[in-house]
């Protein structure tokens, strides 16, 4: 006997991520789920921007790795407000790991909370963690083939993020390829090119900023 | 590997719509191209999460469904593994389109035997 069903796998990861949202979403906090190989320069990424807002913007992190403290180590020196969740062997994080993380964190405190997620370009994709936006990450030295060996990411992103561009002259790394395989797969999602390690991030910093105000104005209402 | 902790999710599902003492012997699931779910993993992800369990002998039914593709061109639409094709024209820039979601379609149960009381 045939029983139909429609209903999709990750209901209750989807359940958890629409909690956190609403937490999140009461609490002003602009919120994004970070994702990028491992060493594309994450966290390298994080370091510079706390330290670059740090009298502009208050920023907490949830890093996700599967052990270690290194990288929420890292961040603690720039902000008070960071968080690491050890997954053991998972390969990616849930929206029940963010849900008991942002019990761990002050959100009253903060305008921006950036979910480090494990280094992967693959499984995290698949899981909404109560994000407002996805930036999916790479870096010059990986290959400019990236964005076409991983189109779930690039089309699942709102932002794209090209890091180490320091690095270009160094490389075999072909940008007009990468731009044009990101521009085919997500014609939407804006390309920023930065450098972490020397502090180039101008572009990113003020895609951060445009949408805390977006957010602002959206909780101002009509007569501020 | 996320395909194990979609088969452990599948498995949880599955529970929640299963008829008491109904047998499992399939289950279809359809994946979007968008999911990056590999079927050869999927199927040992399914075998580990269901070994020792009442599902353990029931088949895994995967469907990975491919790219839409659409040329803002001549207007061809296809499907395509390979979201980076290009159009018959020469078009190099497709719209694409692919569901990131893995969904539980249905499943094929063998309902359980009423026993029938026999009245002299």
């Amino acid at each position: 006997m045939k029983v139909p069903i429609v209903e999709n796998v990750l209901k209750l990861n989807d359940e958890v991520a629409a909690l956190n949202r609403v937490q999140l979403k009461e609490a002003d906090v602009l919120t994004i789920n970070l994702i990028g190989s491992p060493g594309c320069g994450k966290t390298a990424l994080l370091e510079t921007t706390l330290r670059q807002l740090a009298d502009t913007l208050t920023v907490g992190v949830l890093v996700g790795d599967l052990a270690t403290t290194r990288d929420a180590d890292r961040l603690a020196r720039w902000s008070p407000y960071v968080v690491q969740i050890n997954t053991g062997k998972s390969c990616h994080l849930e929206a029940h790991q963010i849900r008991q993380a942002l019990t761990k964190i002050d959100l009253a405190k903060l305008d921006i909370l950036v979910i480090e997620n494990v280094g992967n370009l693959v499984c995290p994709v698949s899981y909404d963690l109560g994000e407002d936006f996805r930036v999916g990450m790479f870096s010059v030295c990986e290959g400019d083939d990236k964005a076409a060996k991983h189109p779930q990411l690039v089309h699942a992103a709102d932002l794209l993020v090209l890091n180490k561009t320091d690095l270009l002259a160094h490389v075999a790394f072909d940008p007009d390829v990468f731009r044009h395989d990101v521009a085919q797969l997500n014609p939407q999602a804006p390309l920023l090119e930065v450098s972490a390690g020397t502090d180039r991030i101008d572009n990113w910093l003020a895609w951060l900023a445009s949408r805390v105000e977006r957010s602002a104005l959206q909780f101002s209402g009509p007569c501020n | 590997m996320h395909e194990l902790s979609l088969a452990n999710s599948l498995t949880e599902r599955i529970e929640q719509h299963l008829p008491d003492g109904a047998v499992l012997k399939s289950v279809d699931v359809r994946a979007g191209a968008g999911l990056a779910v590999d079927p050869g993993a999927m199927q040992m992800a399914w075998r580990a999460a269901t070994e020792g369990s009442p599902y353990q002998d029931a088949e895994l039914k995967l469907i990975c469904e491919p790219w839409n593709l659409h040329c803002p061109s001549c207007q061809r639409r296809w499907t395509s593994g390979n979201p980076l094709e290009s159009c018959l024209c020469g078009q190099t820039h497709l719209q694409v389109q692919g569901e990131n979601a893995l969904m539980l379609v249905g499943l094929e149960i063998e309902e359980p035997q009423t026993c029938q009381e026999i009245r002299p």
